[in-house]
């Protein structure tokens, strides 16, 4: 078990960024909350398409879970053509987000929960909050 | 000769001047007016063209044969878009990002990518006052506008005096809208939001080797840092317009001030007189500095 998380930098006590393509980093914990792996988002700095990439990317790290804010509409078609599971509301700690999910208190999507460019902006206007539907 | 009326900021006047030029040339030149504010144009408010034709324009999208493909992902990595997404049994396309360069369908070792038309807009030709009158028009909430500005170019008569109006900022839209133009008239206003714009779109003009005037409009009001900077960096003022009522009430009206006054048909003939001299003499410098770096 792989689960991504969206943060602002390396190691368990960083805090979590909201965004999905544009987060600076990523940790990768196994179900027991261990670090696996890190790595910096390579399309952090993307004039286009971050959303798009930043999927390739952790669909390619072998992901099997992912922990994010918010995800828009790319970065959902192209990460629901691998069966990952994506969980939104995170928030504190990479620590913090990974008890939240331990927890259940995550929403489990399928549709995304901010319009495109979301992420460009650095917040704010987007309709938030999740549609959760369950049933993964 | 081709000029570019460019200006950094947005509503200093690059549509009014460009048409009163043009108006003002079209009794002695043949000349084409090419609107390459394809997010916006106006000219035609202005200038009321019967239009002749309409022809569509589009971008080539790649489409996937699903049957070929291997999902190795060669098309992904050439991509400078993120306009594909390649995983082990499937491939995305994200149409909107594309910028139809063909990169995807030219290395695809399969030849699983043929390139598919996709419409972004439409050129749109006719006639104004004896002026060849082009302009595009980029369907809502499309980005990709400058291979539109491309096609509204392609219709461009090097046997006339063409006049391109060009989108406001230094972004790809305005380079793509004045390259290849042997002069750009910037049109600006004597206020600090003016001249912060005009000094970027001096930088970009630099950049791309095209020589550059400037054209102050509501030049009596604001400040003297236009005219100051352009001393400084050694780019002509051609023209000043003042802030006048006459000038507001008619451009209110959508009505180009030459159709009204022989007096302003002259300013801008003195203008155009100004822009070919000047242009001339950046050509002459430029055939200088060619010949001293030959040696």
């Amino acid at each position: 078990m792989k689960i991504a998380i969206c943060s602002e930098g390396p190691g368990l006590d960083s805090a979590v960024d909201r965004r999905f393509g544009r987060c600076p980093h990523y940790v990768f914990v196994n179900s027991e909350g261990k670090i696996i792996e890190e790595a910096a988002n390579p399309s952090v700095g993307a004039s286009g398409g971050a959303g798009v990439q930043a999927a390739q990317f952790i669909i390619d790290q072998g992901a099997d879970v992912l922990l994010t804010g918010n995800v828009g509409p790319k970065a959902l078609a192209a990460l629901s053509t691998s069966g990952i599971k994506i969980y939104t509301g995170i928030s504190g700690s990479v620590a913090d987000s990974f008890s939240q999910y331990q927890q259940e208190k995550l929403t489990p999507i399928t549709d995304s929960t901010v319009p495109q460019h979301f992420g460009m902006r650095g917040g704010g206007g987007g309709r938030g909050g999740g549609r959760g539907r369950g049933g993964f | 000769m081709i000029l570019a009326i460019a200006s950094g900021k947005g509503g200093t006047g690059k549509t009014t001047v460009a048409v009163n030029l043009a108006l003002a040339l079209e009794e002695n030149e043949e000349v084409q007016y090419i609107d390459c504010d394809v997010e916006e144009p106006n000219a035609h408010i202005f200038l009321k063209p019967d239009f002749g034709s309409t022809e569509m324009a589009s971008i080539p999208n790649p489409e996937v044969d699903e049957n070929k493909c291997t999902y190795c992902g060669k098309c992904k990595e050439v991509c400078s878009f993120n306009a594909i997404a390649v995983f082990k049994d499937n491939i995305l396309v994200f149409s909107e990002l594309c910028h139809g360069c063909g990169s995807c369908a030219y290395f695809c070792p399969e030849k699983a990518i043929t390139e598919v038309p996709r419409d972004i807009g439409i050129v749109e030709k006719g006639v104004a006052h004896g002026i060849d009158f082009i302009h595009g028009l980029l369907n809502p909430g499309e980005a990709m506008s400058p291979p539109l500005i491309d096609a509204v170019k392609g219709e461009m008569d090097s046997q006339k005096v063409i006049i391109i109006d060009a989108p406001p900022g230094t972004s790809c839209p305005v380079v793509t809208s004045v390259k290849g133009a042997d002069f750009c008239l910037l049109v600006t206003e004597p206020t600090p939001f003016g001249l912060n714009d005009l000094s970027l779109a001096v930088q970009m003009l630099r950049k791309l080797d095209i020589p550059a005037g400037v054209l102050i409009n509501r030049a009596d009001i604001g400040d003297k840092r236009v005219e100051d900077f352009c001393r400084r960096e050694g780019v002509p003022v051609l023209m000043h317009i003042p802030f006048d009522e006459e000038l507001a009430k008619l451009y209110a009206k959508g009505e180009p001030v030459v159709l009204h006054s022989s007096i302003w048909r002259d300013r801008f003939r003195g203008l155009w007189t100004k822009i070919t001299a000047a242009s001339d003499a950046a050509a002459g410098k430029e055939t200088e500095r060619k010949e001293v770096d030959a040696g």
